[in-house]
């Protein structure tokens, strides 16, 4: 058996439908937003902070300065105390320093020198080693010497120190005073205060960076890498966070550099974005509920009418054409449901008349009709007309109350119809107890001679049955009488433009009036013309009965009476035929005393009713001469 | 040789009858004339100690300034240090020619400060830090500060050698430089002397607007 995967199963249902791509294409153009929003900030930010990147190493290098600035006045001031002065002038070595140190526990130097005015050292507070060896910063004395007063940062050893020279005035310069501090976690943390970033100081030895302070906690120990001096502004990952930095070098001397890293946060400085995203979130899951609500709304307000049309439309399908929609929107939808009621009114009204017109006409017209536009105008057609009569009905109808005759009749002609109708003859009218019905027309039927026919002895057969009620009613038994013709006739709608009736005329349909008529002459219960008897002589068993003068015809008509199917005709019809053939062959042939014996015989045997007409001619013909053009054609009786 | 001396030793007593100048042309490296250096000459022989008590000189302070800035004295003499303003000066020197403190006073004090040993003194006030002033002390007594065309003129006795020196103090290296001369009777000699001057830093006096107007100045 062989398995078939389905990879994309269609939504069955609108609103699925209508739902998937509403929520997709929100979905979408939120992504889009997104991503730009998304985008343009991580720009922005990056720009903005590389600007302000830039703003704050001047402003840290300002700070720098100025700290440099304040340190120099409390350098000077330190310088002009008196009382050191005339220390220095001691020129004990103990004493001075000691003093020194004094001094510079005064300001909180982490380092204090006391320089010579050749650059030796005479005192300091990190390595009596020094002292009488030359000062290690002699161009910083230089700088001092030509300004006054000199500032720089610079390695000391390996700790960074804000180096401060002044000199000693008394009052020119008889020594220079040194003093160092240390720029440590501290110094950073109050310039971070200032500047709101993060700073870290390193410092660049013999190709190996280290840091040697930071705002960074932890301090970032391992993960430096060598960086391009002149970056602007660069990325840099510490174990736990992202860093957008600036380098600047502060100070790049022989002994080595000193570099501050300006870092800022990058997640940091995008808070406020991912507040945004958040909110941007929010926003869209509460549009993307807010559009499944409306879609599932706007599919039912759309899916619901179709539903209902769609039942509607069932209904009228199965006939039902009374059914109304119920749509009460103002929409199109609305529009629809209206226009969908006034068609099934409109179907319903067609209905009601097409039952009318099956009931007034026969149904295969009504059908034909309705098919067609109803136009005034007919075709020659070769159809098959036949005409019914009650016999002695008119003298029944006086004696009978009305309802009773009504009933009467109505039972009957509604028989009769049905058997046109299973028959496939179209009923052209009633004319109070008579029937006028034709086949072969509006429908094209070749058979329509052998139905008509058919029909007839369907229709004699009925009436036996009805018979037989009427008679346990106590009701008079009526027979009926039949005229068949076959031939050319003028069908089709035959009336004025308000009321028409689909209907044939000609000398075909008179005919077959006549020879309705022409029963009650004969004694006889279903005549037919030669022209139909051509056709159904194959399966019906029939017997001429005369030849017959049609008025305004030249040619004669041989008039049979229709005895019964082939397969049904009993022994006793088959001997009444041909003995009745003999006969009448005998009475053509003028060999009347012949004619005369066989005629008696028939009437002997079989009450034949047309024996005893043929009888009554050879008296006829006995009683006067007989022509010699005599041909054995009678004028058809009315 | 001791004709020599004894000649000049007679010169010296015997007043200016034989004495010569020595102009002296105190430049700087650019060649431009120094104003106010001090210029003497030392006498190749040395100095007979006999002579008279010096004179005491004075250096003022006026209006919170010394007068005069430079002051060349023979070694031995007294100095007085009158204060002319209202308030009280601290007249000191940490030079190793004279190490002196004259304590917060007011007038003059009452006794002189002699400067004994040659070298350049250099005078402060310790509460105004921009009052200076030097003191050259020289072993002779042939000296002279140049005027403002950088000039100056020793009279010194003739026939013998002297060592003339320039200072000044913004002199870049000490001691400076020198020349020796010998000077012939009735020769006036003329010489220059270049020095080598920086720039001086000295606190700077507060302005006279400063709102210190309660009898500051």
């Amino acid at each position: 058996m062989p398995v078939t995967v389905k990879f994309f199963r269609p939504f069955r249902q609108f609103r699925s439908r209508l739902l998937f791509y509403t929520i997709g294409l929100l979905l979408l153009a939120l992504a889009g937003v997104v991503a730009v929003v998304n985008q343009v900030f991580r720009d922005n930010t990056e720009a903005t902070i590389r600007h302000e990147l830039l703003v704050t190493e001047r402003i840290f290098l300002r700070l720098l300065s100025e700290r440099s600035q304040q340190l120099t006045q409390q350098a000077t001031a330190l310088a002009s105390d008196f009382a050191f002065k005339r220390v220095i002038a001691t020129q004990d070595q103990d004493t001075l320093t000691s003093a020194l140190a004094n001094l510079g526990a005064r300001v909180q130097a982490d380092a204090s020198f006391l320089v010579s005015i050749d650059d030796s050292v005479l005192a300091n507070s990190l390595d009596p080693q020094q002292n009488g060896q030359l000062f290690f910063a002699e161009e910083l004395l230089a700088q001092a010497e030509a300004e006054g007063a000199a500032a720089r940062l610079m390695l000391i050893g390996k700790t960074p120190y804000q180096l401060i020279i002044v000199p000693v005035l008394a009052p020119e310069p008889i020594v220079w005073l040194c003093l160092g501090f240390v720029i440590d976690n501290t110094v950073l943390a109050q310039l971070k205060q200032l500047t709101q970033v993060e700073i870290s100081l390193l410092s660049e030895q013999s190709q190996t960076l280290q840091i040697q302070a930071s705002t960074l906690v932890p301090s970032p120990r391992q993960r430096l890498p060598l960086f391009q001096t002149d970056a602007d502004g660069f990325f840099w990952h510490t174990d736990k966070d992202l860093y957008l930095s600036r380098l600047v070098v502060l100070e790049n001397q022989q002994t080595g550099k000193l570099i501050a890293l300006i870092e800022r946060s990058w997640p940091k400085a995008l808070e406020n974005f991912y507040r945004l995203q958040w909110l941007l979130l929010m926003i869209a899951l509460l549009s993307i509920g807010l559009a499944s609500l409306a879609a599932a709304w706007l599919a039912k307000t759309v899916s619901k009418p179709l539903q209902t049309l769609a039942r509607g439309a069932q209904a009228i399908g199965l006939g039902n054409y009374g059914y109304q929609v119920q749509i009460h929107s103002q929409d199109e939808m609305g529009q629809l449901g209206m226009a969908f009621n006034a068609m099934g009114t409109q179907l319903l009204e067609k209905e009601k008349i097409r039952t009318l017109l099956g009931k007034v006409v026969s149904p295969v017209v009504a059908t034909e009709l309705l098919s067609h536009d109803v136009v005034l105008g007919g075709e020659t057609r070769e159809i098959t007309a036949l005409f019914t009569d009650l016999a002695g009905f008119t003298s029944i109808a006086e004696q009978m109350p009305p309802q009773a005759l009504v009933a009467l009749l109505n039972g009957y002609l509604t028989e009769m119809s049905s058997q046109i109708s299973r028959h496939h003859g179209v009923l052209d009218k009633f004319i109070g107890d008579a029937i006028v019905a034709f086949w072969g027309a509006p429908v094209a039927d070749a058979g329509h001679a052998q139905q008509a026919v058919h029909c007839a002895l369907a229709m004699q057969h009925a009436l036996r049955d009805l018979r037989t009620i009427w008679r346990q009613q106590g009701l008079p038994l009526l027979s009926m009488r039949i005229g068949i013709n076959t031939g050319d006739a003028v069908v089709g709608n035959i009336g004025s433009i308000d009321r028409l009736d689909y209907t044939m005329i000609g000398d075909t349909v008179n005919l077959a009036a006549r020879l309705e008529g022409a029963n009650k002459y004969y004694g006889s219960e279903i005549l037919i013309s030669e022209q139909t008897y051509q056709q159904v002589c194959s399966r019906f068993a029939c017997r001429e009965l005369d030849t017959v003068r049609v008025q305004g015809k030249q040619q004669h008509v041989a008039i049979y009476e229709v005895i019964a199917r082939h397969s049904q005709l009993t022994p006793e019809q088959h001997q009444l035929c041909l003995n009745f053939a003999d006969a009448l062959a005998a009475f053509r042939q003028r060999q009347f005393p012949q004619a005369k014996i066989l005629f008696t015989g028939l009437v002997g045997s079989f009450q034949d009713k047309p024996s005893a007409l043929y009888l009554q001619r050879l008296e006829e013909l006995a009683a006067q001469e007989v022509a010699a053009d005599f041909d054995a054609v009678y004028d058809l009786a009315k | 040789m001791r004709t020599k001396a004894m000649a000049l030793i007679l010169g010296l007593l015997l007043g200016n009858a034989h004495a010569v100048t020595i102009r002296v042309n105190v430049l700087d490296s650019d060649g431009k004339p120094i104003g106010q250096a001090a210029v003497y000459a030392t006498p190749d022989t040395p100095q007979p100690v006999a002579r008279a008590k010096p004179k005491t000189l004075i250096i003022d302070q006026v209006d919170k300034e010394f007068v005069n800035h430079l002051t060349i004295v023979q070694t031995g003499t007294p100095v007085s240090f009158p204060n002319h303003d209202k308030i009280r000066h601290h007249v000191y020197s940490f030079s190793e020619a004279k190490n002196f403190e004259l304590p917060l006073y007011e007038g003059t004090p009452a006794k002189p400060v002699v400067f004994d040993k040659a070298g350049v003194v250099t005078l402060g006030c310790n509460i105004h830090d921009w009052m200076s002033a030097y003191v050259l002390v020289v072993d002779s007594p042939f000296f002279a500060l140049t005027d403002n065309q950088g000039a100056a003129q020793l009279e010194v006795p003739a026939g013998h050698g002297y060592a003339v020196s320039a200072w000044h103090p913004q002199v870049k290296k000490r001691p400076p430089g020198n020349a020796k001369v010998t000077v012939a009777a009735g020769n006036s000699t003329e010489l220059a002397l270049t020095l080598d001057l920086k720039k001086s830093f000295r606190p700077i006096r507060l302005p006279a607007t400063a709102n210190l107007d309660a009898g500051y100045r």
